[in-house]
């Protein structure tokens, strides 16, 4: 706190500087209310009793592009748990998916998220095609036999 | 000018997660709520030292939150959540700079939306509220990570932050020394300390 006669503290005391710009960041930027709801509604929208898929691959990840582009590119995510595994190429507007899950078969494909819950229904092949609303989400498959559910994609 | 005016933050005690962990594991609202509100001063700093957007720092910071929902199962020791919570959010942020291919500039004050001052509080303050705030947008990255992280509630161990950052934990005393040290010299603070002394 500044001092109340209006003096400044001592900024040359690295303990006063520090808790100065801290209270400074907790006045000037405080963590948003809404911020705080969407978090907290993770908690009513996480219902995991899907298997929660392992991510195995990351075309965003990985560590040495054979190009560097400039631009945003498409993206590859692959998810899989013991019985099904998800695919999806991620489009450069960052909101259009393909995706293709194995086995083959029709399967229900659920998005939910930031954005709110959206599905579709896949052809007899597996394939389905989705766009996607802002902010993180995660998708959820539901085949005949098993289920899936991604962990959260942030992009 | 009294004691507690001057004195640094006190370190508040680290809450204790394993009832929290424990109970939202179960199923309990109210204690997954108690937890956000317990870690989201972390979470929302270490966002806020990777110069992503408003909008974007809002959706990792909810994503961070999901991520710690879909493996609360594998926590064992919840008293490593504050730490635990710091290095996902840190990789959550790096993955989505990646997925922008570019550092998209900071945002700015006017982004960052200033309570209103309340009346008691003097003009001098709130220019070094101001003074501060601009001379760490000006800080290399490096140097606004770790200040962001030091001034985190509930606070971080050297220990936890330089997991987070990746970073010796012998170095963190120096870097800080050196941050507050380019904080200081800076000239958003230097010259708020020139006008108001003059």
């Amino acid at each position: 706190m500044s001092p109340p006669d209006g003096g400044l503290p001592d900024l040359g005391d690295d303990d006063v500087l520090l808790a100065e710009l801290g209270r400074a960041l907790d006045r000037i930027d405080p963590v948003p209310a809404e911020a705080t709801l969407m978090a907290v509604a993770a908690f009513e929208l996480g219902h995991l009793d899907d298997e929660l898929a392992t991510l195995v691959a990351d075309s965003l990840l990985d560590p040495a592009p054979l190009t560097r582009h400039e631009g945003p590119t498409i993206r590859l995510l692959s998810f899989t748990t013991e019985h099904l595994s998800l695919e999806i190429e991620l489009g450069a507007d960052g909101r259009t998916v393909l995706g293709a899950v194995s086995p083959a078969g029709v399967v229900d494909v659920e998005v939910e998220g930031a954005s709110g819950a959206l599905g579709t229904r896949s052809d007899d092949l597996g394939r389905f095609r989705l766009t996607l609303g802002q902010g993180w989400c995660r998708l959820r498959v539901r085949a005949a036999e098993a289920s899936l559910v991604t962990p959260v994609i942030v992009r | 000018m009294t004691e507690t005016d001057t004195a640094p933050r006190l370190p508040a005690m680290p809450p204790d997660f394993s009832d929290l962990v424990e109970r939202a594991r179960g199923g309990d609202a109210d204690a997954w709520r108690e937890m956000v509100e317990g870690l989201q001063g972390i979470v929302w700093r270490t966002v806020g030292g990777f110069g992503l957007s408003a909008e974007d720092r809002k959706d990792v910071f909810a994503a961070s939150f999901c991520r710690l929902f879909e493996r609360i199962d594998t926590i064992r020791e919840p008293k490593k959540l504050p730490g635990w919570m710091a290095t996902t959010t840190r990789n959550e942020s790096l993955t989505l700079l990646r997925a922008r291919q570019r550092v998209e500039p900071r945002d700015s004050l006017g982004e960052r939306e200033a309570e209103a001052g309340s009346l008691d509080q003097g003009l001098l303050d709130l220019e070094l509220v101001d003074a501060l705030h601009r001379a760490l947008d000006r800080l290399a990255p490096a140097c606004r990570r770790l200040l962001e992280l030091l001034t985190a509630e509930p606070p971080l161990t050297y220990d936890e932050i330089a997991e987070t950052l990746e970073m010796p934990r012998g170095s963190i005393g120096p870097s800080r020394q050196r941050c507050l040290d380019r904080l200081r010299t800076s000239s958003e603070l230097s010259a708020f300390r020139e006008r108001s002394v003059g």
